[in-house]
């Protein structure tokens, strides 16, 4: 074989642009993949269609199909005879209009039956020059650019054929030799079949006669191709387009129709008449004489492959999506075809008989699977037809489909992935890069230069691909004579998984030049793929070398303005809240000036993309392009709603083909239905990357999608990746299915975990311990009589629902009733608020609320008692210097009751002695249960919660810069009622623990977690009170004020509180520069909140991290944590992944579990 | 359950700096568990006695006070039969911010100074009033004979 550099499947891209084309070559031809011909012709066939999707499909099509001319060029009259009117005559109609029929013969005659040809040839007049059998000189540019030109749409895929400056690897002319050398059919073997007259009469047909054997009737064909396309518009019901659209039929030599041929037969023949794979001439054996209707005619069948079969054909249906932009069905509908084509295939090789010269040993048996797949996939189908249900339904729920996996097939999935060669080799990254890497860092960078690099392993002999298997042409015919022989093609390769036919020898390759970065979350892939940037680019003076060929490579032009290449640039997509981490993080890792970053969103957007970072522009293009899932998003819809779908007038991330893409947090793109995956499979890029801590999330379907945007094939083809993955899935062959996903992953993902031990017994990473304490949390009793109040409330009412067998469908009630009781726990008054709705509950549990909590006068009067302490504020000047005097001189004594020194929170008596806050409050709770009247410790004097004083001591602010020695230590004190500042038992403990902190680590960072925010509105006065730093990180903010609000916090010098909403801050952050975490109120599953732990406890921690999770004791807090957290631990599938309705019955049962 | 740091505290202190006189040890097996011995005031009738007494340090101390008894039999109005103590800190005049040591204190200068007019034994306390002479005598009897160090 020769030694091709070049991955094969990029071949036809350099067919159409070799550099000297024949000069008929230039002439864009239909092409004869059946479905794609007939869908255009369907679209143009519906009266009410205009003609802009048939333009754009018809694109597509010149696009995919390059090599049809030449097979079309030196296509012989002779060849074929045997199909009276290979043109489609209604069709050639639309375009021509009305033309006679011996025209339309002759026309057929020297076009060779092509359609597009031979619209051009009479559009031009040159047909009636033309000799019949040479067709060649006929096809100019001109009138086919002026027929499409009349629309405005055709003039790019025009130049598709012209773009010949680019230089063409050899490969592809030898593709196009080799398919030239071939006759347009080759005999490929014979089968017998048993086929039944329709017609009675004598003398209709003799043995040895020969048969031809044809599809039905255009219009019928037509039909096919709609039940093919899953678009069953005009067909009436169908069972009946079923069973009409598989009928073969077959005539004798004089044209009269005879019979047709039998169901099972019929059914592949169809399609590979169809499809323009093969096509079958026929003997009579046997005939009865007279022949009577129905009575059974034995045929011999002949099979001829067809040359253009062999032609490279389009694998990334993808590509021809382009410009109709989100056709849903479209998709499956290809999909669809392919499948019949590979089922079709494989039942022909098993009746003529022909099996692989070298394939798998087993491979009979693999045929059989093969088949058993694909009859499964028709199964369903027709489950789902019987059912009533129309096919785009089908396509809608698609991504449901594709079992859940289990978890120990997830954990079996990732250990195999996971074997990680520790001794592998290491790469030292650019010395552009500042940060130093770890061993394991190193080995990722070493692999991952690698795969960018990797082109193709000289030394190693190519091996077969695995998935094709190789075929000797027959040498003798059905009568054992001998066969033509065409020179040096003695084989040809079947991929039967695919249909796809080839006569080059398919060698096994890679030709995705990224990969999955799947390290475990803080093991640094960000630092990782950042030295990457760093080590693997092209400098702006070495890109005019041989280098930089690779950014040659001749685009397929999709309109004349073609996608500009940017060499220097990375593209990296990552969630709108990582994006100023990765530019922060970007800049720390390089040196000044090396490394040029932008942040592409909002209004940074108005940048030409194309100006900016074209090869012209090298010194200043931008090395980094860092833009969110939304952008992509956004910027795609836009290009898919302009008619044109150009990609480059926008001047976007998509008129540029980056050097690299990175995609970060990559299962955001799990599900391959969505928009957001399906505008980054339309990113262009030379490199791909994926980073993910979870490749899949649940399904093996997750999977596809990265496997599809990294364009690794063949698995990026859906009909490939369920013949072998989803449906042995799903038809409980477990094993067979992971172990192909495994294959695929195997070279594709790199994956380490935290836990990996090296060989020398030490772990990868070494992470400072992690402590969760849980804080109990005891309410006060105002606290606790709200709370009761309304779990009393929520209990009677979620009996009666289920008394009533309503709680499914009053579900939001029941939901935001309990919601309402965690807030109690939080702060008696977020009850109140009705903002709080907002936070996690649909506008229904709002109407929920009217009618249920908040017209209660009860619970509006303990609230009120709650409150009403605020507002008999007395003055709490009446103590003079003196009582201030001796405070400040008692400062740093023990408490007399808890014996803590210093006195915590110090609160002072009317009587003027002092103790901590929390021990005055319980000693007067403790004389209250006993219904004495609490008395002063130290001197009996009768005291009282109103009459208890805080002592406010106000810090000198901490001196920045290491100068504390300057600072005056001479704290400033006040008083300030306690009473008045009474908030919750939960702030009250927060704050308690700041202060500690504040005292036994001055400039340590922590950060508070809640989820909801109007409860962080509440801490923030507390905390503004105690004139301790805070920041504020909510889902409300934008981009800037994010990263703002980021930076302060990093940069502050000394102790600062961050607080943050739960599901704004629960991912991707880096908040490494804390070192105490407190979680204010538990979620469902802990999963989340340890997510938002490891935002602190992740790599580039240096410190033990002790984390405090507030739980009111006695409370749905405490079930929450105890019970249904415990039990989620074991459940892989938390409640994000399940549907709407299980989620809905899982929580049922939580709650039920939370009021039991 | 964890012992407050108070306690812990204060059985430092105890060991550390003990009171003169005063000895109070905690079982190993219960931190809260007090073996107490408390020397004869001088000059009192129970002089050159040890007494031993049991300390129990409740759940909610220092909110409530802790519970003492003696162990030695004792000739005392203010102390009955079964060791019981009168005492008014231990009882309404506790307050959290005495401690074991203050109480002990307190016992001590009970035994120094008894109060006859706030009887617990009440036929002690009867005599004591009577005949004082001849309750003291009894008490450094009683002392000699079951507090002998």
């Amino acid at each position: 074989m020769e030694d091709n550099p070049h991955p094969p499947k990029r071949r036809r891209f350099f067919a159409i642009s070799s550099p000297s084309p024949p000069p008929e070559a230039s002439d864009p031809i239909l092409p004869s993949t059946p479905q794609r011909e007939l869908h255009g012709f369907t679209a143009d066939d519906d009266p009410s269609s205009d003609t802009t999707p048939f333009a754009e499909q018809d694109e597509d099509i010149v696009l995919d199909e390059p090599s049809e001319e030449r097979i079309e060029n030196d296509m012989e009259a002779t060849d074929i005879k045997d199909l009276s009117l290979r043109l489609d005559a209604t069709m050639l109609k639309t375009f021509v209009g009305d033309i006679s029929s011996d025209d339309l013969k002759r026309l057929d005659d020297i076009s060779g039956g092509n359609i597009e040809r031979a619209i051009n040839m009479y559009l031009d007049g040159s047909w009636k020059a033309a000799k019949p059998s040479e067709p060649k000189k006929s096809g100019k540019q001109s009138p086919f650019d002026s027929l499409f030109g009349q629309n405005g749409k055709r003039k790019a895929s025009v130049g598709v054929g012209q773009s010949s400056a680019a230089p063409t690897p050899s490969s592809d002319e030898e593709t196009a030799q080799r398919l030239d050398r071939m006759p347009f059919e080759r005999y490929i073997g014979s089968f017998g079949a048993e086929g039944w007259a329709i017609r009675s009469g004598s003398n209709l047909l003799q043995h040895g006669e020969e048969v031809v054997i044809e599809r039905q009737q255009i219009q019928q064909v037509q039909k096919t191709v709609r039940r093919v396309k899953g678009r069953p518009v005009t067909v009436v019901s169908q069972a009946a387009s079923r069973r009409k659209d598989i009928v073969v039929r077959f005539s004798n030599s004089r044209g009269e129709e005879i019979g047709r041929l039998p169901q099972e037969t019929a059914e592949f023949v169809s399609t590979l008449l169809d499809q323009k794979i093969c096509t079958f001439k026929a003997i009579c054996v046997y005939a009865p004489e007279p022949l009577r209707s129905n009575e059974t005619i034995f045929l011999q069948l002949k099979c001829y492959m067809l040359r253009q079969t062999f032609a490279p054909r389009p694998l990334r249906l993808t590509d021809t999506n382009r410009s109709t932009g989100l056709f849903e069905t479209k998709e499956t509908e290809e999909e669809k075809a392919l499948r019949l084509r590979q089922k079709s295939l494989v039942k022909l090789f098993n009746e003529i008989r022909l099996y692989p010269t070298s394939a798998d040993q087993d491979s009979k048996a693999k045929r059989d699977g093969l088949l058993q797949v694909a009859e499964m996939a028709e199964e369903k189908e027709k489950e789902e037809a019987a059912r009533g249900n129309s096919t785009p339904v089908k396509d809608e729920e698609e991504p449901q489909e594709g079992k859940e996996l289990e978890q120990d097939q997830l954990d079996q999935l990732y250990k195999k992935a996971q074997t990680f060669d520790f001794n592998s080799p290491e790469a030292e990254p650019a010395d552009t890069f500042t940060m130093s890497l770890r061993r394991y860092q190193k080995q990722a960078l070493h692999w991952m230069l690698n795969k960018e690099r990797d082109k193709k392993n000289e030394g190693q002999a190519e091996s077969m691909h695995p998935l094709w298997e190789e075929y000797t042409w027959p040498t003798k015919d059905e009568n054992d004579k001998e066969l033509p022989l065409v020179e040096s093609q003695e084989k040809f390769y079947v991929n039967p998984y695919s249909g796809e036919l080839s006569l080059k020898f398919p060698v096994q390759e890679q030709n995705c030049l990224g990969g999955i970065l799947a390290d475990e979350m803080g093991l640094g892939k960000t630092i990782e793929m950042l030295s990457l940037i760093h080590s693997n680019r092209i400098e702006p003076e070495a890109a005019s070398g041989p280098d930089s060929k690779p950014f040659s490579l001749p685009r397929l032009p999709k309109n004349s303005d073609v996608v500009e290449p940017a060499p220097y640039t990375t593209l990296v997509v990552a969630p709108m809240s990582l994006l100023s981490q990765w530019a922060s993080e970007a800049e720390a890792a390089s040196k000044p000036g090396t490394l040029k970053t932008i942040i592409y969103y909002g209004s940074d957007k108005s940048l030409d993309l194309r100006a900016q970072c074209s090869a012209a522009n090298s010194h200043n293009a931008p090395n980094v392009i860092i833009t969110s899932y939304g952008v992509v998003l956004s910027e795609f819809t836009q290009i898919a709603n302009t008619a044109s779908g150009s990609r480059a007038t926008s001047g976007g991330l998509f008129s540029v083909q980056f050097f690299r893409i990175i995609l970060d947090e990559a299962h955001n793109i799990k599900n391959r239905q969505s928009k957001t995956a399906k505008a980054c499979y339309e990113l262009d890029a030379l490199h791909r990357w994926v980073l993910t801590g979870t490749p899949i999330v649940n399904r093996l379907e997750d999977l596809f999608s990265l496997v599809r945007f990294l364009r690794v094939e063949p698995w990026s083809n859906f009909a490939y990746w369920r013949t072998f993955i989803t449906v042995p899935f799903e038809s409980k062959d477990f094993l067979r299915a992971l172990d192909v996903v495994q294959t695929v992953l195997e070279p594709l993902v790199m994956r380490r975990t935290k836990d990996m031990k090296q060989p020398d017994g030490t772990p990868l990473v070494f992470l400072p311990p992690k402590t969760i304490v849980i804080e109990e949390i005891e309410l006060s009793q105002n606290e606790r009589a709200v709370y009761d109040f309304i779990y009393t409330f929520v209990k009677r009412s979620f009996a009666e629902n289920i008394e009533a067998g309503s709680v499914m469908k009053s579900y939001t009630t029941i939901f935001a009733q309990i919601l309402r009781l965690r807030q109690s726990c939080c702060h008696p008054t977020l009850v109140r608020k009705k903002e709080i709705v907002a936070d996690e509950v649909e506008a229904e549990a709002a109407e929920a609320e009217a009618k249920g909590l908040t017209d209660n006068m009860d619970l509006q009067a303990l609230i009120d008692k709650f409150t009403s302490q605020e507002n008999d504020g007395g003055e709490v000047n009446n103590y003079g210097a003196h009582a201030l005097q001796q405070i400040k001189e008692e400062a740093e004594n023990e408490c007399p009751i808890c014996s803590n020194e210093p006195i915590e929170e110090m609160t002072v008596t009317a009587c003027f002695h002092m103790a901590c806050k929390k021990c005055l409050l319980s000693m007067i709770e403790y004389a209250k249960a006993k219904g004495e009247q609490a008395r002063c410790f130290s001197c009996r004097e009768p005291i009282n919660e109103k009459e208890l004083y805080e002592v406010i001591k106000h810090e000198a602010e901490e001196v920045i810069g290491g100068l504390s020695g300057f600072k005056e230590n001479v704290p400033e004190f006040s008083l300030r009622r306690l009473a008045a500042n009474k908030s919750s038992a939960k702030i009250d403990a927060l704050i308690t623990n700041l202060k500690r902190l504040r005292r036994e680590h001055p400039g340590m960072k922590s950060v508070v977690f809640s989820q909801f925010t109007s409860f962080i509105n509440l801490i923030e006065p507390a905390l503004a009170r105690e004139r301790i730093h805070f920041a504020r990180f909510d889902g409300a903010m934008s981009q800037q004020q994010r990263s703002v609000v980021l930076n302060k916090f990093k940069s502050h010098n000394g102790g600062m509180v961050l607080l943050i909403s739960l599901k704004a801050g629960g991912v991707g952050l880096n908040l490494t520069e804390a070192k105490r975490v407190f979680m204010m109120d538990p979620w469902w599953s802990f999963a989340v909140e340890a997510q938002a732990i490891d935002r602190i406890h992740r790599m580039g921690q240096t410190d033990e991290v002790i984390v405090h999770r507030f739980i009111v004791k006695g409370s749905v807090e405490e079930r929450m944590v105890h019970k249904i957290q415990e039990r989620k631990k074991f459940i892989a599938s938390s409640l994000g992944m399940m549907s709407a309705e299980e989620k809905r019955a899982q929580r049922i049962e939580d709650i039920q579990d939370l009021l039991s | 359950m964890a012992l407050p740091k108070r306690i812990i505290k204060e059985t430092e202190r105890l060991v550390a700096e003990p009171v003169p006189g005063i000895q109070a040890v905690p079982h190993d097996d219960n931190l809260r568990y007090f073996d107490v011995s408390i020397h004869g005031p001088t000059q009192s009738p129970y002089e050159g006695g040890v007494f031993k007494l049991e300390l129990f340090l409740p759940e909610d101390y220092p909110m409530t006070p802790p519970k003492i008894r003696f162990l030695t039999k004792i000739y005392h109005p203010n102390i009955d039969r079964l060791g019981r103590i009168c005492l008014d800190v231990l009882k309404a005049n506790w307050s959290p911010a005495l401690q074991i040591r203050t109480i002990l204190l307190s016992i001590q200068a009970l035994l120094g100074a008894p109060n006859p007019d706030d009887p617990l034994a009440n036929d002690v306390a009867q005599r004591w009033k009577e005949d004082e002479p001849g309750a003291i005598a009894t008490a450094r009897e009683w002392t000699q004979t079951h507090a002998a160090p």
